[in-house]
């Protein structure tokens, strides 16, 4: 099973073999003296070309990061500020223990953010004791700075200011900034008072020292090579160089390694080259740095203005002037856009509000108003919207009125349900006797028989007594009677349709046989 | 690199067996200054999302590993028992480990060659020669140092301690 493991505490246990071949190794050692001194002197060239090659990558990558944030600073017009950034990271790292591997690309980020020196430098600095006050790495505090500098304050909440999520978008950056300043401030400086933090100031001038020992060797080799500006001859030579360098060091590491065998020889080198060197060679290393086309490094800041007095005039200072102001714009432009959208934001919310309870109440009561309701639904509705409007007065009177119209409307319904039933408002209703008796005489019969038994036809009845008969009689049996309904059809007319269906069905593929014979297109009817 | 205390397998025996309940505080100690790094591994390991679809998935045997964030986030922890001794005769007494094949490819992948795969992973590499990685190597190199030095101090307490009890007693 694959396994990565990183020992934080191990203790060398060693093992019995480990044992017989430090016996054999020094058995061998003592017995073949000139191939153990060929051993040693191969091991410290080895170290040392290690050291060497390790040196050079750093200040290789240190260098490419330092090209990267330099084009990026050129891009944003602000070329001639790479000096001073460049300064005040390596003051920053020294001071903080934070790697200019790290700084850089934060400062990178952030001059893209804010497009001004002053602002990333601060921000770069405060994110040292947020971080460290924080616990939070430092790259993930730049970023979310340079996030908050354009209103995207979703990162901070990691940072338990106490604010919510809600304040903190309606917060500006200038005092998100400061809210971060009064709970994190001085961080840094106690955290560097620990022993993790010294050790991490030295572990960063560590690679530091590193970096600058491998530019040296890089220079140096390229010089040896014959010129200093390509690396093309180096490559040419590197060849022949690499055996004579490795016998040349290999050399020199047998020979320092004697040397510093000798009593005294340690404390007066370390004497030699951290006292007497600095001071007493400097204007000979500053002739080395003229002649090779570099200017002794600057003050402070990368300008020497301080030094040249107070009548000197930076050439840069307009510019730097102008790119400030421009940014100052974009921030002042950047929170004016976060705080109209804050506004539209909270009228978008009023608004929504707003909609939501008029159309669930005032709305529906309303429409329900201008309908056709019954009196006790009306006081209903107005006393729900007097409740809605807070008007207690009104709803007290609409309550009672409503409680009255319930009660009469109760009563009423009380009524209707004791109520009799009604007769039939026609059961009085009798035929005029003078019709009876007019009939009576045109038949030839009793009033009494004209009530009770049909009339018998008669050969003597004209037709208008025969109609007069048909009436009566048919009076007389109307409820007894089934109405005969009878209907005359036009059989060519119907004959004729059936026909005309049949032609049309054979005409649309589906043949219809009226006629089961054979003789399609014919039909009957009666 | 180890930074060796010598006897301090000793000392966690001895504490187990003769005072417990400081052998259970000193182990919460350590585990105090463990964690923060552990989390901070497990938060350098990146979502499903981000990691190049084909290599994603669940890990079948005989098969090139797949990566699972979940699975490779739990396989990120700390060990405070003794290892067996390696090659060299070391015995790592507190360690931290990365133990899925998927996290170990993200860990390490590009360390010394680069490819498209490489190209498309997503986080930067940190530290340096054997000890850079991605995740835990990260959180380690990011850590400069301080859980260390809180573990040897945790330790270093304990014995302090331990000494002490025998003396008076």
């Amino acid at each position: 099973m694959a396994e990565l493991r990183i020992p934080i505490i191990g203790e060398f246990k060693g093992k019995k073999a480990f044992d017989q071949a430090g016996k054999s190794t020094s058995t061998l050692e003592k017995g073949v003296k000139r191939l153990g001194g060929a051993l040693a002197a191969t091991f410290g060239a080895q170290q040392l070309l290690k050291f060497a090659k390790n040196a050079a990558k750093a200040f290789i990558e240190d260098e490419q990061a330092a090209t990267r944030l330099a084009q990026s600073v050129k891009n944003l017009g602000l070329a001639f500020e790479t000096p001073r950034i460049e300064e005040f990271i390596s003051q920053l790292s020294r001071a903080s223990g934070v790697t200019d591997d790290q700084l850089r690309p934060a400062m990178q980020k952030l001059l893209q953010t804010t497009g001004s020196v002053a602002k990333s430098t601060e921000l770069l600095t405060q994110a040292l004791d947020i971080s460290r006050g924080s616990g939070v790495d430092y790259e993930t505090v730049v970023n979310d700075l340079s996030l908050a500098y354009v209103g995207q304050t979703r990162g901070l909440k990691k940072y338990s200011l106490g604010l919510s999520q809600a304040e903190l978008k309606t917060m500006s950056f200038a005092d998100v900034q400061a809210k971060l300043a009064d709970q994190f401030k001085g961080a840094n400086s106690a955290y560097l008072e620990t022993y993790a933090g010294k050790l991490s100031i030295l572990s960063t001038a560590a690679g530091e020292a590193s970096e600058i020992i491998g530019k040296s060797l890089v220079d140096s080799l390229s010089i040896l090579a014959g010129d200093g500006n390509t690396v093309q001859p180096l490559a040419d030579a590197m060849t022949d160089l690499a055996v004579a360098t490795s016998e040349v060091i290999s050399g020199l590491s047998v020979m320092i390694s004697k040397f510093k065998e000798l009593p005294g020889v340690s404390e007066w080198i370390n004497l030699y080259y951290n006292k007497i060197l600095p001071n007493q060679y400097k204007p000979f290393l500053d002739i080395i740095n003229f002649v090779r086309g570099q200017a002794p490094t600057p003050g402070m800041g990368g300008y020497p203005s301080s030094a040249l007095g107070p009548g000197y005039i930076d050439p840069n200072e307009a510019a730097r002037k102008a790119a400030e102001e421009a940014a100052a714009k974009r921030a002042k432009e950047l929170a004016a856009l976060q705080k109209k959208a804050l506004d539209t934001q909270k009228k978008a919310l009023a608004l929504q509000k707003a909609s939501k309870t008029l159309n669930l109440d005032a709305i529906g009561i309303e429409a329900a108003l201008k309908g056709k309701i019954s009196e006790t639904d009306r006081i209903s509705l107005l006393l729900q919207k007097a409740i809605l409007e807070s008007n207690a007065t009104l709803a007290t009177q609409l309550s009672d009125q409503l409680e009255a119209a319930t009660k009469r409307q109760n009563e009423l319904r009380a009524l209707l349900l004791t109520t009799p039933e009604a007769p039939n408002p026609y059961r009085n209703w009798t035929l005029p006797q003078d019709l009876l008796n007019y009939t009576a005489s045109a038949l030839g019969v009793s009033v009494a028989q004209l009530q009770t038994a049909p009339v018998a036809p008669s050969s003597t009845f004209s037709d208008a007594q025969m109609e007069l008969m048909a009436a009566v009689n048919s009076f007389q049996r109307a409820d007894q009677q089934a109405i005969n309904i009878e209907v005359y059809l036009d059989g060519d007319a119907v004959g004729g349709a059936v026909r005309e269906s049949s032609v049309n069905s054979s005409l649309s593929g589906s043949f219809n046989t009226v006629n089961r014979v054979g003789r399609f297109g014919l039909s009957g009817t009666q | 690199m180890p930074t060796e205390l010598k006897n301090a397998n000793a000392l966690r025996k001895a504490l187990k067996q003769f005072d417990p309940d400081l052998d259970k505080e000193t182990r919460e100690e350590m585990v105090g200054f463990l964690k923060p790094l552990i989390k901070k591994a497990r938060g350098f390991m990146p979502a499903n999302n981000d990691m190049p679809s084909g290599f994603v998935g669940t890990a079948e045997s005989g098969r090139f590993p797949k990566y699972d964030a979940s699975l490779a986030r739990r396989g990120v922890g700390y060990k405070l028992t003794p290892t067996k001794p390696n090659r060299q005769g070391w015995i790592q007494t507190v360690s931290i480990h990365n133990k899925t094949a998927g996290g170990v490819i993200y860990e390490w992948a590009g360390r010394k060659s680069s490819s498209k795969f490489v190209s498309n992973l997503p986080g930067m590499m940190a530290g340096g020669g054997k000890m850079s990685g991605r995740a835990l190597f990260k959180a380690y190199e990011q850590d400069q140092g301080k859980a260390k030095a809180g573990v040897i101090k945790a330790l270093e307490k304990a014995a302090a301690k331990f000494n002490a009890k025998g003396n008076n007693g």
